[in-house]
C-alpha cells in the first residue's frame, strides 16, 4: 500500500487551489501521489468514523471496518469498552480476523496459531516454551491497538494520532447540527448494516456532494421528480428549498445542507418526507416524540433539519433518508461506500422497518437516488483525469454571500453555493501541507 | 424460508407443471434483457415481495455445522420491496432521466437448476432456481451477478403471478456503483 512520491509534489500544493478555494485542481481526484501523501496527512491525522456501538452491545461483540485503506477490528471487550486493533497479526500480519462481525472470545490468527483477547493482549502462543525463554515478555505483542478511540451519539470514532483534538473539539458545531438526526430522544439511535459496494471515485467527490451540492438535484435526480407528477407535496418541497435551505460551512472542514423550517412548520417538506410520513405508524410516531425532540434541541435546532452533510473527511450523514456512510479510500479513483440505516431505538419496530425500506428504495447501490449519483461520482472522476483536461482547474465559484446568522452557527448561505465545498478543501489543503 | 424437503411428496410436480414455470421464468427474464418493464410489472402479484439481502463473511465455530445462508443474512438489504415500490422503480428506468440506465446497460439473464416443489398454498409453488445476470454497461464496464432465486409464484386464470423472490446474491462488496437492474 505505501509507496514513495516524488518530493518535488510538495512544492505544488500549495497551487493546488486559489487562495478563496475557488479554483480547485483536478488533481485532487486522480492523482496517485497525492493519493498517497493524503493517507499520511489526512486519514492518519483525523477522526474516521468506523461503524455504532448498537453493532456491539455486549461483550465480545466486534465487526470488521476500514480506516483509510486498512482493516480494523472494533471489538467490546470484558469491561465494556470498545477497542479498535488493526487487523493485521503482530507476528507475521496475517488479518485475525476474517469476518464481517460476531461473538468471540479470542481472536485467532489462523497462520501460526496466536490468539488474542477481546481487549487485544497477546493470550496464546502455540510451542511457547519450545520457541521462547521462560520470563518472554508478551506484553508487547498484543493486536496493534489504534491509540486514540472515542464516542459521539454511539458514533464510534477512531485516530491513529494519539496527540489529536478530542473527538467534541474536533467535531466542535458539527455536534449542534449531528444533534438534529441523532439526539431526538433520549434512547438515542440503534443501527443497521451495512451495504457495500465500489464506485471509481476518489473519495472527495461524495464528500464535496453531500457537504452541500443542492445543485446537482434537479438534473441528477430527475427521473424521480418525473414519476412523481404533479405532487403537490413534492412541488412545495422543491420551492421551499430555495427558502428554507441553508448550506453551513463549519471550521475543521466540516458542513451541510440544511433546513430551517418556520417555527410554526412541525410537518417538515424535505423531498419524499409525506411518502414516509404517509406510512404506516410513522406519523403517529414522529408526533408523538415531537415534544420529547424540541425539550432536548431546543427552541432553534426544533425546526433545523439535516438534507445531507459531510463530517470531515469522509463520513456522510443524510436526515431524511436515515442513513450515515463512509467513502473508504481504495485508491486515487476508487471509493468503497458503507452505508447503515439509523432509527430512534426506543421506536416501534413497525416503525423502524418502514424507515429502512424508505432508505433502500431510495438510497444504496439499489436506490432510486444513489445509483445516478454513482454514475455522476464515476464520471466526475474519470473526466478529471486526462493529460490535458486536467490542466484546467475546477470552478467552486458560485454563492459568494456566505456570512454569520443570527441563530445557526458556522458560516450560512442559501442552497446554490459552493462556500461549503470551498471549506471543505481549504482544510484538505491546510492538512496537506503540514509535513 | 423453509429449506426444499427431500421427500417424495413435496416434490409430486408433473411435467407440464414444471414445463410451465420453466417457460414462465425464461419470458420474465427476456422481458427484463428486452426493457419490457410494463410487460414485467404484470407478472407481479399485487401483493409482491421482493428481497435482495446483504451477504456475510461468517466463520463457522470449530465442533459446529457449517455456515448456512441463513448465518450469513445480515438484515440490511439491497432491495427490500412491494409491488408499488417495484413499480416506481420500473417507472423511473422509462423516464429518459434515469441516468445510471441511460444509455441503459445491456443485460444478459441465465436462469438454471430450475426446481419445482409444492408451495404453503394450493395454489402456489415454491420455486428454486439460479441466476446469472451478464451486464455490459458504458463503453467496457462488465458485471456479473449471480446468486440463488426463491420464488413463490401463484397459479392464477392469467398464468403465474410472482408472489414472492428472495435472490441470495455471492458476493459480499458490490462492485458497481449500480446494481439498479431487476433480479
Ligand atoms: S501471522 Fe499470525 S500467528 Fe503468525
Ligand atoms: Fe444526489
Amino acid at each position: 500500500m505505501g509507496r514513495s512520491v516524488d518530493p518535488s509534489i510538495e512544492e505544488e500544493i500549495p497551487g493546488l487551489l486559489s487562495e478563496d478555494g475557488t479554483w480547485v485542481s483536478r488533481r485532487l481526484f486522480f492523482d496517485a501521489d497525492l493519493y498517497e501523501i493524503e493517507k499520511h496527512r489526512v486519514f492518519a491525522r483525523s477522526w474516521l468514523m468506523v461503524g455504532h456501538e448498537s453493532q456491539i452491545p455486549n461483550p465480545g461483540d466486534f465487526f470488521l471496518s476500514s480506516m483509510g485503506e486498512e482493516s480494523v477490528l472494533v471489538v467490546r471487550d470484558n469491561e465494556g469498552k470498545v477497542r479498535v486493533h488493526l487487523n493485521s497479526c503482530p507476528h507475521r500480519g496475517m488479518p485475525v480476523c476474517r469476518e464481517d462481525r460476531g461473538n468471540t472470545r479470542t481472536f485467532y490468527c489462523v497462520y501460526h496459531g496466536w490468539s488474542f483477547g477481546r481487549d487485544g493482549a497477546l493470550a496464546g502462543l502455540p510451542n511457547q516454551r519450545a520457541s521462547y525463554p521462560k520470563d518472554f515478555d508478551k506484553s508487547n505483542l498484543g493486536l496493534i491497538a489504534v491509540p486514540r478511540v472515542e464516542t459521539y451519539c454511539g458514533l464510534i470514532f477512531a485516530n491513529h494520532d494519539a496527540g489529536a483534538v478530542s473527538l467534541d473539539d474536533y467535531l466542535g458545531d458539527a455536534r449542534w447540527y449531528l444533534d438534529t438526526s441523532l439526539n431526538r430522544r433520549a434512547g438515542g439511535i440503534e443501527v443497521l448494516g451495512v451495504q457495500k459496494w465500489r464506485i471509481g471515485t476518489n473519495w472527495k467527490v461524495p464528500a464535496e456532494n453531500m457537504v452541500g451540492d443542492v445543485a446537482h438535484a434537479s438534473a441528477s435526480h430527475a427521473s424521480i421528480f418525473q414519476i412523481a407528477p404533479g405532487d403537490p407535496t413534492f412541488d412545495l418541497a422543491l420551492k421551499s428549498v430555495l427558502e428554507y435551505g441553508r448550506n453551513v460551512a463549519l471550521p475543521g472542514g466540516h458542513g451541510g445542507t440544511y433546513r430551517v423550517y418556520p417555527k410554526d412548520d412541525t410537518e417538515g417538506r424535505m423531498p419524499g418526507e409525506h411518502v414516509i410520513r404517509e406510512a404506516p405508524g410513522v406519523g403517529e410516531y414522529l408526533a408523538s416524540v415531537q415534544a420529547e425532540a424540541e425539550e432536548r434541541l431546543g427552541e432553534v435546532r426544533k425546526h433545523v433539519k439535516i438534507a445531507t452533510c459531510t463530517t470531515f473527511p469522509n463520513l456522510f450523514l443524510l436526515g431524511s433518508n436515515f442513513t450515515f456512510r463512509v467513502a473508504h479510500p481504495r485508491g486515487p479513483m476508487k471509493s468503497e461506500l458503507w452505508s447503515w440505516v439509523f432509527v430512534d431505538r426506543e421506536a416501534p419496530q413497525e416503525v423502524k422497518d418502514a424507515m429502512r425500506k424508505f432508505y433502500t428504495m431510495t438510497f444504496g447501490p439499489g436506490g432510486m437516488f444513489e445509483q445516478d449519483d454513482g454514475e455522476n461520482w464515476e464520471g466526475v472522476t474519470y473526466g478529471a483525469s486526462g493529460i490535458e483536461a486536467s490542466a484546467h482547474p475546477f470552478h467552486y465559484g458560485a454563492g459568494l454571500d456566505a456570512g454569520p446568522h443570527p441563530e445557526l452557527p458556522g458560516r450560512v448561505s442559501t442552497v446554490y453555493s459552493e462556500h461549503t465545498q470551498r471549506n471543505l478543501y481549504l482544510r484538505w489543503q491546510e492538512l496537506m501541507l503540514q509535513p | 424460508m423453509s429449506q426444499a424437503s427431500n421427500s417424495a411428496e413435496s416434490t409430486l410436480i408433473s411435467l407440464e407443471e414444471q414445463r410451465a414455470v420453466e417457460q414462465f421464468l425464461y419470458r420474465e427474464a427476456r422481458m427484463l434483457d428486452d426493457r419490457q418493464y410494463t410487460e414485467w410489472l404484470g407478472l407481479l402479484a399485487d401483493d409482491c415481495t421482493y428481497l435482495v439481502p446483504t451477504r456475510e463473511n461468517v466463520q463457522a465455530v470449530r465442533g459446529k455445522p457449517p455456515v448456512t445462508t441463513e448465518d450469513e443474512l445480515a438484515g440490511l438489504a439491497y432491495y427490500e420491496d412491494d409491488k408499488l415500490t417495484l413499480m416506481a422503480k420500473a417507472l423511473r428506468l422509462g423516464t429518459g432521466t434515469s441516468w445510471s440506465e441511460n444509455p441503459p446497460s445491456r443485460t444478459r439473464r441465465l436462469v438454471s437448476n430450475i426446481e419445482v416443489l409444492r408451495g404453503e398454498a394450493p395454489d402456489e409453488l415454491l420455486v428454486y432456481s439460479n441466476l446469472v445476470l451478464h451486464r455490459s454497461r458504458r463503453t467496457d464496464e462488465v458485471s456479473q451477478f449471480v446468486g440463488q432465486r426463491r420464488d413463490v409464484l401463484r397459479q392464477t386464470e392469467k398464468g403465474f403471478l410472482l408472489v414472492k423472490r428472495v435472490v441470495l446474491l455471492d458476493m459480499n462488496i458490490c462492485d458497481s456503483s449500480h446494481m439498479g437492474n431487476f433480479f
